[in-house]
């Protein structure tokens, strides 16, 4: 009877102890789950901060003397086909796909803009107004702030990844419908500047020194020679 | 009768293990790792290593940070470095240190860092989530280019921080209020040591458990092992329970009017330039 009573205690204990500390790792996981969806809300709030930026920065542009057409016209193609590739604003992507084709978009814009400001500055007219300054210094801070909550982003999906992957997580973490999620990418060419040939008579790229400060991730490869020229 | 002898050994074994798992993971919970090249977190509201700035200004700079924390919450730092770290990018690097010092306090994210590399020319005012509204990307760059710089220029480096606090305290004011109390007059949270606390407790109450079975229920095998073996279940969801942003924990503050981060976040926010 002492043996029966004794194994029974034991057996409640384990079950108390399992009980909650089982609680505590699936609450654990909620709680990791609800940080990568507000860390991809504010990733997404980014963005919206840039693209409401677009409006502004074509209306400045088109106002200077003879702008070159195709800069501008591939800023605007972008923000049209970055509001194709939406995704679910709250909730963190699942599908590595979906977010690869989303970053694409975002990319495109990123580098269309760039190249937008680097040939801008042939224009001194428009460079030396205020209200072209004030946009390069704002879109200066929303690229800045775009790659510094993508890292936040990884971030928690990292913390998240680890979590579901690691043992006892492991077992249990796909059959209650928690599953990995993917990172964004660094971009192809992201540690080289972007360089332009304003001459169209010399070959390659030359480095400009005074072009504006984007940050690196948000850069796309150098351009072709004689793109620029008008 | 007593149990026998490699029953007794191996409990005994086994608590020693646990032992070392506790203290381990208290060790593993409270260490604080910056990234490589992130300098330690200064004490004082003007961090100047090179001594760009006299000693005199520096002291005046210093109080009167001091002070527009106590008024308003916010946190202002003045970080002055010779260059910029090998290989880091500019504003990757200044977000990860204002972050990684947490100027601003936890929840308000009111914190400014105005950022200074002498040997590149470069400026840049750092601005936390709590503040980027009432100075925003605009605002900050104006500060640069029309305060900070032109005295830069001439040289007078003093005058140039000087002109740039004022004007960083002129935008931010009114939109906090402060307690007047400092963050390294404040106690911390002690969080990470409740729960290191409550692992203690929970821990002891199971010791003496086992303990209770070794003395009272003799030749029952059972008893000691079904102790122990829920000693580590208990252990581990503690520790890997939600990693807050673990500080000294539970320490108390350096005290006399001296910088202590609140915990504030960055988000890339605030402008950049050079002279």
């Amino acid at each position: 009877m002492k043996t029966v009573l004794t194994f029974l205690g034991i057996v409640t204990m384990l079950a108390m102890v399992l009980g909650t500390s089982g609680c505590e790792y699936y609450n654990r996981l909620v709680v990791l789950r609800q940080a990568t969806d507000r860390s991809w809300a504010d990733v997404q709030n980014v963005y919206q901060r840039r693209a409401d930026l677009i409006p502004n920065l074509v209306r400045t542009v088109e106002g200077a003397a003879n702008f070159e057409k195709s800069t501008l016209t591939a800023v605007i193609q972008a923000r049209q086909q970055v509001n194709k590739v939406q995704l679910a604003p709250n909730n963190a992507p699942d599908n590595p796909e979906a977010l690869k084709r989303f970053q694409q978009s975002q990319d495109q814009l990123s580098g269309a803009i760039s190249r937008l400001l680097v040939v801008a500055e042939k224009y001194p007219e428009l460079r030396a107004t205020a209200n072209f300054q004030d946009l390069q210094t704002q879109l200066e801070g929303t690229e800045n702030r775009i790659a510094v909550e993508r890292r936040k982003f990884n971030e928690t999906v990292q913390e998240y990844n680890n979590a579901i992957q690691t043992v006892p997580a492991v077992f249990y973490a796909k059959s209650l419908g928690f599953q990995p999620k993917p990172y964004f990418s660094a971009q192809e060419g992201a540690e080289k500047p972007p360089a332009v040939n304003f001459n169209s008579s010399v070959p390659g790229p030359t480095p400009i020194s005074t072009t504006p400060a984007l940050p690196a991730s948000s850069l796309t490869p150098a351009l072709p020679a004689g793109s620029a020229t008008p | 009768m007593r149990l026998p002898l490699t029953v007794r050994v191996g409990a005994r074994t086994l608590l020693n293990l646990l032992t070392i798992l506790v203290i381990v993971s208290y060790c593993l919970c409270t260490s604080v790792a910056l990234g490589e090249n992130i300098p330690p977190k200064p004490t004082t509201y003007l961090f100047d290593p090179s001594h760009l700035v006299s000693e005199s200004d520096a002291n005046r700079i210093n109080t009167q940070l001091s002070q527009y924390e106590k008024t308003t919450s916010n946190q202002i730092l003045v970080a002055v470095f010779p260059d910029i770290p090998e290989g880091a990018a500019l504003e990757d690097f200044t977000q990860r240190t204002a972050e990684a010092w947490q100027v601003g306090q936890k929840g308000r994210d009111n914190g400014v860092v105005l950022f200074i590399f002498v040997r590149p020319h470069k400026i840049r005012i750092e601005v936390g989530y709590g503040l980027e509204g009432t100075l925003p990307d605009i605002t900050a760059h104006r500060i640069i280019t029309e305060e900070i710089a032109p005295a830069f220029k001439t040289g007078d480096f003093s005058g140039g921080i000087s002109r740039g606090i004022n004007a960083i305290i002129a935008a931010t004011r009114g939109e906090y209020r402060g307690n007047g109390r400092l963050a390294s007059e404040q106690q911390t949270e002690a969080v990470s040591s409740s729960r290191s606390l409550a692992l203690i407790f929970f821990g002891t109450i199971l010791l003496i458990f086992f303990l209770m079975l070794l003395r009272n229920r003799k030749g029952y095998m059972y008893g000691p092992f079904g102790g122990a073996s829920g000693m580590p279940f208990l252990g581990m969801p503690f520790f890997g329970g939600r990693r807050d942003d673990d500080d000294e924990g539970g320490g108390f503050g350096s005290g006399g009017g001296g910088f202590r981060g609140g915990g504030g976040g960055f988000g890339g926010g605030g402008a950049s330039g050079g002279w």
